[in-house]
């Protein structure tokens, strides 16, 4: 053969065997045009201008590092990131350059998403429409192209389920070094997959663990070392704010988000009687974070000696705009939060309740469909396309998208019954186990987490999930395409069916697969 | 002899032992996530292996030696667990085509012949693990639906659908409304002007069968007013009727009363005063 005719037939060869991820390259490279062309979708860079979770442009100009370092509430690396981008190469160039690492990150979800499909059994069909699907949808293009931590969090917690699947396969300790750093790197993205959640997921792991063809040490005690180091690094993150500002990270916004959630489960009257009485302080339901603290009730007000870091003493900066991370925040969250959360709970379950079964409803609704007042170009011009595209997957009964509604919890089932079943018993099922009790342990924690805990925006922390939603569903399509295809076989003269005919098999009836 | 009976099942254990290890690297084999991919025809002589160990087990015959024996030796003899012989030829029929094998054919068969394995070796685990399963993720949709109920019943207040019409409204303050409106200020669901015997009559909706009636007072001030109370209750008709009367303060007051079929209720102080409460139950 000549030398172009063997180029052709590498390249032939190369296509017949990975002709999933050329065709979701494809498309994702094809919607990419689409949305940025057609629909003008451009990269949304507002966030760290006003968001909570970001520090201030004007300390990142100025006191960058130490303002990252003194950050108390919030996981260090997305700021790291964005702010990092920003010093070194300008603002404008700063985030060029993150689009086009969002865009890498929007392309890894695309085909890890994929590749951890293939690698789990799906069928290679089902895995690149539903890859195809997710990588074309409107909500993954409005997240990919948000300059915030969604995108990068998918990314490695898909990583880490690709990785965690490596590990199965190879079974060394670099292997889950990979697998559980990719997850504690997700941890310093979003704090709220902090050490704890880690440790479930290796203790899950720890009952049927990599066991490769391999002697020495015990595959347990490898996988304990491989979560050692990961869990040292994000317990130095945490031992980091508690050494440095003195406080644990999160518990400020933990007491402040259930005292706001179940303040809004009473009716005015009540609270107004509470406050009053004397029972509960004058807080009156705000997220106090994103606002200056001249919004904050005077009674509420706990001056500090300055620390000297500016991160930690300024409640608005001379730029204008407000200060997120002072500490002065953190303390009224500890002292008048906390005992209202407290005296809250204790007193009006009901109220927590309420807000809690609002929280599931809002629970089930497109990613879309978060923070209203949060208008933006890309929502705007997304607008038409989620319409449409809802109205085809998610019709939508009176605000409750009762696809999802059915189909989620399904999944989560389905998830359950793979692994506790007698085929999560089979060896050919170890490493398909291990990487499904790793997507619920993730689906559960988040789920219970944010509706529990979080006070909107429940649909917009689902995002991270519906990855996994995919491959859980890909996986139960697989099953009941090989099912069909099962009946479909039996029913044409076989050995199978003539062995099939015997009146012992007849009354064993079908297989449980 | 006690020699004898130790040494005597060892062939058996040595043959469970071997079909468990061909059934475990069948497994690798089968693997999608294995380096370069499941291995079908690997898997497929594996499980062949696995089967004839647990057919020698099961038919006490180290003879056999190839799937179609192992199948007629089975077929002849009574099996333990004999309704699981369908799966034996499931599995059997299966690890016998040498076409027609695909992945999840293979798999099917691995889990048959750990099913055969098992009631060789006498042990019940993968039996165990389908029932287990079944009852999580029964467990899972029972809890969930008791938490659902629970919370529904929790937060089911369908007296706060119930409307009310007073004699008088406190320095404007409305004469009709809801059971479940109540002020911003005070949270109170309604409030008569002073006078001589002011009423609420609350219009239950449809007739109905009341057997107890909770009052939350005001609980800011003024718990004293408003008495003596009384609860009256009347059907289409409008024909009242007294079925409970409170004399002294209360913070919450529980009437209970025999179960009487209502339209309407009614609060009447019998004083002149105003009636002014937080909350009305009416169950």
């Amino acid at each position: 053969m000549n030398a172009p005719g063997k180029r052709v037939a590498t390249l032939l060869g190369f296509l017949s065997r990975h002709w999933p991820y050329v065709v979701v390259a494809l498309v994702f490279a094809t919607s990419r045009v689409i949305y940025w062309r057609v629909l003008s979708i451009g990269f949304d860079t507002s966030p760290p201008d006003y968001f909570m979770q970001y520090v201030s442009p004007w300390l990142i100009q100025r006191d960058f590092l130490r303002s990252v370092l003194y950050l108390n509430q919030q996981a260090p690396l997305q700021n790291l990131l964005v702010g990092g981008c920003e010093r070194l190469f300008g603002t404008h160039a700063g985030f060029a350059i993150l689009h086009v690492l969002y865009v890498g990150i929007g392309l890894t979800i695309a085909l890890t998403l994929l590749h951890a499909m293939l690698r789990l059994g799906v069928s290679s069909a089902i895995a690149t429409v539903a890859a195809a699907l997710h990588t074309a949808s409107p909500v993954t293009v409005h997240y990919e192209n948000w300059l915030f931590y969604h995108a990068p969090v998918a990314a490695l917690q898909l990583l880490s389920l690709v990785a965690l699947l490596r590990y199965y396969r190879r079974g060394t300790l670099s292997a889950g070094i990979w697998c559980f750093g990719l997850f504690a790197l997700s941890g310093l993205f979003y704090a709220n997959f902090g050490p704890l959640v880690l440790v479930a997921l290796g203790v899950a792991l720890l009952i049927r663990p990599p066991r490769p063809d391999r002697a020495g040490v015990s595959p347990r005690v490898r996988l304990i070392a491989a979560l050692a180091i990961p869990l040292c690094v994000l317990g130095l993150d945490r031992a980091r704010t508690r050494v440095l500002v003195g406080h644990n990270q999160g518990d400020a916004y933990l007491w402040m988000n259930l005292a706001v959630k179940t303040y809004a489960g009473l009716r005015p009257g009540e609270r107004t009687l509470l406050e009053n009485k004397g029972d509960i302080s004058h807080f009156r339901g705000s997220i106090m974070f994103s606002g200056p603290l001249s919004y904050v009730d005077p009674s509420l007000r706990i001056p500090h000696p300055p620390t000297g870091v500016p991160i930690l003493d300024l409640d608005t900066l001379p730029a204008g705009g407000v200060n997120a991370h002072s500490l002065e925040k953190v303390l009224i969250a500890e002292s008048f939060y906390k005992k209202d959360a407290k005296f809250l709970l204790a007193n009006y379950p009901t109220a927590y309740l309420r807000s809690f079964v609002e929280a599931v409803r809002e629970y089930f609704a497109s990613p879309m469909d978060y923070d209203d007042s949060l208008v933006t170009p890309n929502r705007e011009n997304l607008r038409t396309v989620v319409e449409e595209t809802n109205a085809v997957f998610l019709p939508d009964d009176g605000g409750t998208e009762w696809l999802l509604v059915v189909l989620l919890p399904v999944l989560f089932l389905y998830g359950l019954y793979r692994i506790t079943g007698a085929r999560g018993a089979l060896e050919s099922e170890r490493s398909i186990t291990g990487a499904i009790a790793y997507m619920l342990i993730l689906i559960a924690y988040v789920t219970i987490a944010m509706t529990g805990v979080a006070v909107c925006d429940f649909m917009r922390y689902r995002y991270n999930l519906d990855p996994f939603y995919v491959i859980l569903f890909a996986l139960l399509a697989t099953d009941l395409v090989e099912r069909g295809k099962k009946a479909w076989r039996s029913s044409r003269p076989s050995l199978s069916s003539a062995l099939n005919k015997s009146p012992l098999a007849a009354s064993a009836g079908a297989s449980t697969l | 002899m006690v020699t004898d009976r130790h040494e005597a099942p060892k062939p058996v254990d040595r043959a469970v032992a071997y079909g468990e290890g061909a059934l475990e690297l069948a497994g690798r084999a089968l693997d999608p996530n294995r380096p370069g991919g499941a291995s079908l025809a690997l898997g497929q002589l594996l499980l062949r292996e696995a089967f004839l160990a647990a057919a020698r087990v099961a038919c006490k015959d180290d003879s056999l030696a190839s799937v179609e024996a192992a199948l007629d030796a089975l077929h002849r003899i009574e099996m333990p667990g004999r309704t699981e012989n369908g799966h034996v030829w499931n599995a059997s029929a299966l690890i016998a085509q040498r076409d027609l094998v695909d992945r999840a054919a293979l798999k099917r068969a691995e889990l048959e012949v750990a099913r055969l394995l098992d009631v060789a070796a006498g042990r019940r685990r993968v039996a165990r693990a389908s029932r287990r399963a079944l009852w999580v993720v029964l467990g899972v949709v029972v809890l969930t639906a008791a938490a659902a109920t629970l919370a529904a019943l929790s937060l089911r207040r369908p007296w706060e659908r119930y409307t009310w019409a007073s004699s008088s409204g406190w320095s404007g303050s409305r004469q009709t409304g809801t059971l479940g409106d109540h002020d911003w200020m005070y949270d109170l669901v309604f409030h008569t002007d002073e006078q001589q015997n002011p009423w609420v009559i609350v219009d239950l909706l449809a007739q109905r069968m009341v057997e107890k009636v909770t009052i939350v007072n005001r609980s800011d001030c003024c718990q004293e007013r408003g008495l003596p109370l009384e609860i009256d209750l009347a059907g289409p008709d409008g024909k009242f009727f007294q079925v409970a009367l409170r004399t002294t303060v209360f913070d919450v007051w529980e009437a209970t009363f025999p179960r009487q079929r209502a339209r309407f209720l009614r609060l009447q102080a019998n004083s002149k005063t105003a009636l002014h409460f937080r909350d009305i139950e009416i169950r």
